[in-house]
């Protein structure tokens, strides 16, 4: 199969009070498109700040990543921004909805931003709307809904777009065991249906049950 | 008896000793002198006629800095419950019951309201001083104006702060009261379905603006100022309420034009508009602030703009003449005097009582009806012909024409009888017409013919002459004609000059005032702003991370606050008219009924102001985020 991500050699520093802290240590690796790839590792050991780091919100201290074959390191901002708009959706520990716009208008904001017309995206939103069980909820805003329907709404966010890579932090560690498998279940059929490629991060072993590829970090390093 | 000068003069002052029986001196004084004529120089309440419209204008800007501060005090405790609420939950889930929760939040609101009231006396007191420093131009520059406030003043002040934190603590505090524990306790969102837009709401506000209007036109005459006032509040109130409900409806109904100007920017920004309490918060400001500095500024410029035109819109002549002696012989001296054009001498009686009463009338003139009208003017309904044949009405027997100001004080109607306290006892007088003028301190003075005037006080000497006289050497010139008569002599130009500065004064308080309005505004904006700030880098950064560009991110951040400062001003635009009709009332209420003079200039100014600021505090908030980090952001550092 064909590669999606490639990491190069990336270092992440962090500077605490002043000092280096190095973070990540020279990670190499690369994912294959169309796999379900689970980061697992202690806490504190970098896995979120890898993540963010292949969606391009962040910059390694050095090192390359690519997508596609093509750096997202060297984009500038407009670029960077226009890559996450289309070939990645993310989904957040904590949702990360816009608390002022109701769930249709978060579900169609990357439509938005994209300069599109949410007219064109109705079907789309319709089906989506429907795998994630949203359809009475479409009006309310995210403070009216449950955590497991906003991380709902954050995944169909994530979806509106067609990216071919999503990007979780922890989707389910905030739900209950059984919304947690409603929604593992969701990515898994969207993974064999749709080919779309997935990468979480997890602290479960059930949920990284789910991925066909699995990834350990410690201290910064990847180990087998 | 009193000692006068080597040199003689026409007008003496004379200061009482504080503890003196005033009316007692005037009686002894008159007694004493018979030669002289003894009068109050200024009466107390000549002194209140004069001070009531500036301390109406104040309990305006008072009830309406109150609703400011009440209401900004109110969304930061929401704001602030929101935080305490862990505590609250911790507390309740050991045990605390909802009145120890609610006490202690109550405590805490009285802290601060204490804490305020505190600064806020001693913040009053350096402003005042200011306040008076700046107003203190002109011939008042080195007078020494003793600042005098009670402990009593303060101790209200105080309370009035404290009282005012409480009230607008307490609704947060019962709402916070009105989530179950496991809520609070798990943060956990209650889940709720959302509001039909409310058709309900919008009627009750529309109820609100329209009791507000139809309270102005309650026909009692007795308690109208408190109508008025209570029209003030429920129109503030009103337009407050209406103001989210038009928000709404502009968030989803201008969606098309937006995305017409500005893309689907436009649109994001509607949305946001639609359902942030910060934004609508923000309006709700703006709107209260140009509403107030509007209005203060339309009335306090009418005001002035009437007091400094009284005199040159009510003399039609070049110099006064006062002295003790103005007699018949004069007078024919007067005319011989080939530089005057023209002259009129007026018989006036100070301080007539009527109808046995404490009633007074201030002046009281005796008029030449065939050319009092050449020099002297004043408005009147109806034309120049009927003004006249009103005039000579006086001829016809015991007639007396009034101000709408006296007629209005003293409930009178036309064709009422008015007893004149005369130095003969009692005389009826039938009141054959009004006027109005803003003469003699808001126009307390009435007319009657000469003829009466003299034979009822027994008036011999001519109070002033007016004359007309282009020669700008006219001044040495009477003084030379009459050495020794002691005249004094006041051009026209001075007097105009005298009011100027005089209103000059009223007019740079009520501007400081409205200057304090906006500074509280401005602070209003910016706490609002510090309580969502960071909900906002949230909400950015989210955006950025679903791949929102940052110069879009300015354009929807633009958007909003152009939208927010355009309609903040237009219906601060609408409520400051509204506020002004209000005020006309409360004029006519107080006997002031000054003609508002509505300046566009002034609109627009105060509608640029508003929009800068919400254009500022969008900006100030675009620079504070401008280098943020998403992941950090994201992450919740
Ligand atoms: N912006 C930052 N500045 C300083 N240190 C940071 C920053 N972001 C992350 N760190 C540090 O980097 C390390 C890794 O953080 P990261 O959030 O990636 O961990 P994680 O593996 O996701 O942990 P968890 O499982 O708890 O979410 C932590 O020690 C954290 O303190
Ligand atoms: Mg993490």
């Amino acid at each position: 199969m064909k590669k999606i991500v490639d990491v190069i050699d990336v270092c992440k520093s962090f500077y605490i009070a002043g000092e280096e802290v190095p973070i990540l240590k020279h990670i190499d690796l690369s994912i294959k498109k169309g796999s379900f790839t689970s980061i697992m590792g202690p806490s504190g050991s970098g896995k979120s700040t890898f993540l963010y780091l292949l969606g391009g919100l962040d910059e390694p201290t050095s090192g390359d990543i690519q997508i596609n074959k093509k750096s997202i390191v060297k984009l500038n901002d407009k670029q960077k921004s226009n890559m996450r708009l289309k070939n990645i959706g993310f989904v957040f520990q904590f949702y990360n909805l816009v608390p002022t716009l109701n769930v249709r208008d978060n579900i169609m904001l990357p439509v938005l931003l994209d300069k599109k017309k949410a007219k064109d995206y109705e079907e789309r939103y319709k089906e989506l709307i429907e795998i994630t069980g949203l359809s009475k909820r479409e009006r309310n805003l995210p403070c009216e809904l449950s955590g497991g329907q906003q991380q709902r709404v954050a995944i169909a966010r994530a979806l509106i777009n067609d990216p071919e890579i999503i990007l979780a932090d922890e989707p389910i560690g905030n739900l209950d065991s059984i919304t947690g498998k409603e929604i593992m279940e969701l990515f898994s059929k969207l993974n064999r249906e749709k080919g779309v490629t997935f990468i979480q991060v997890t602290h479960s072993l059930e949920a990284s049950e789910y991925g066909d590829n699995l990834i350990k970090l410690k201290d910064g390093k990847v180990i087998k | 008896m009193l000692k006068l000068p080597q040199e003689s003069v026409s007008e003496l002052y004379v200061v009482l000793k504080t503890d003196v029986d005033k009316e007692n001196a005037l009686q002894k004084l008159s007694d004493e002198n018979p030669e002289l004529k003894v009068d109050y120089s200024y009466s107390e309440e000549e002194i209140e006629e004069e001070s009531k419209n500036l301390i109406v204008q104040m309990y305006v800007l008072l009830i309406i800095i109150s609703i400011m501060s009440f209401y900004i005090i109110y969304s930061s405790f929401k704001v602030l419950i929101l935080e305490r609420m862990p505590v609250i939950g911790t507390f309740r889930s050991i045990g605390a019951n909802k009145r120890q929760t609610s006490l202690m939040l109550i405590f805490e609101s009285s802290v601060y309201g204490v804490l305020g009231g505190i600064l806020g006396c001693f913040t009053g007191l350096l402003i005042l001083y200011i306040v008076v420093r700046m107003s203190m131009t002109g011939n008042l520059e080195n007078v020494n104006i003793e600042l005098t406030f009670s402990v009593i003043d303060i101790i209200i002040a105080f309370l009035w702060a404290v009282v005012l934190a409480i009230v607008s603590a307490i609704l947060p505090v019962l709402s916070a009261n009105k989530k179950s524990i496991k809520t609070i306790v798990l943060n956990q969102p209650e889940i709720k379905q959302v509001k039909k837009s409310s058709f309900v709401g919008f009627m009750i506000s529309l109820i609100i603006i329209c009791a507000a209007i139809g309270l102005l036109y309650v026909p009692f005459k007795k308690g109208a100022i408190v109508f008025d006032s209570i029209s003030l509040v429920l129109l503030i109130i009103g337009a407050f309420r209406i103001t989210s409900y038009i928000i709404h409806f502009i968030a989803s109904k201008f969606e098309k034009l937006y995305s017409l100007f500005f893309g689907n920017a436009g649109l994001i920004a509607l949305k946001n508009i639609k359902n942030s309490s910060e934004s609508i918060n923000n309006v709700l400001l703006l709107t209260l602030a140009v509403a107030t500095a509007i209005s203060v500024f339309t009335v306090t410029g009418s005001i002035v703009f009437e007091i400094n035109n009284v005199v040159s819109s009510s003399y039609h002549f070049d110099y006064i003449i006062k002295s003790q002696s103005m007699n018949d012989e004069f007078r024919d001296k007067l005319v011989n005097i080939e530089e005057i054009q023209d002259s009129y001498g007026l018989f006036s009686q100070r301080n007539v009582s009527i109808n046995d009463s404490e009633k007074t009338i201030n002046v009281v003139e005796g008029i030449d009806t065939h050319n009092y009208l050449d020099f002297r003017s004043f408005d009147f309904e109806g034309t120049e012909a009927e003004k006249k044949k009103c005039i000579e009405k006086l001829d016809s027997g015991k007639n007396i024409i009034m101000t709408y100001m006296l007629m209005d004080k003293y409930d009178l109607k036309e064709n009422d009888i008015v007893s004149l306290e005369t130095n003969d006892g009692k005389v009826d007088y039938t009141v054959v017409g009004s006027f109005y003028s803003m003469l003699e301190s808001g126009g307390n003075y009435a007319l009657i013919s000469e003829e009466n005037l003299k034979e009822d006080f027994n008036i011999v000497n001519y109070s002033q002459f007016y004359i007309k006289s282009e020669d700008p050497a006219i001044e040495t010139k009477l003084f030379l004609e009459f050495p020794n008569d002691n005249i004094s002599i006041t051009s026209i130009d001075e007097l105009i000059e005298v009011s100027k500065k005089s209103s000059e004064q009223k007019t740079n308080i009520f501007n400081g005032l409205s200057c304090v309005v906006i500074i509280i505004c401005f602070f209003g904006l910016l706490n609002n702003l510090i309580m969502n700030y960071l909900e906002r880098r949230k909400t950015k950064a989210i955006m950025r991370s679903i791949g929102m560009t940052k110069s879009k991110g300015i354009l929807i951040v633009l958007v909003e606050a152009l939208t927010c400062g355009i309609f903040g001003g237009l219906i601060g635009v609408a409520e400051g008219l509204g506020i002004i009709h209000i005020s006309k009332f409360v004029m006519k209420a107080i006997n002031k009924p000054y003609a508002i003079k509505i300046n566009p200039s002034v609109f627009v100014m105060f509608f640029t102001i508003a929009l800068v600021s919400s254009v500022l505090s969008f900006v100030f908030l675009e620079m504070k985020t401008r280098k943020m980090s998403i992941s950090e952001e994201i992450k919740g550092r």
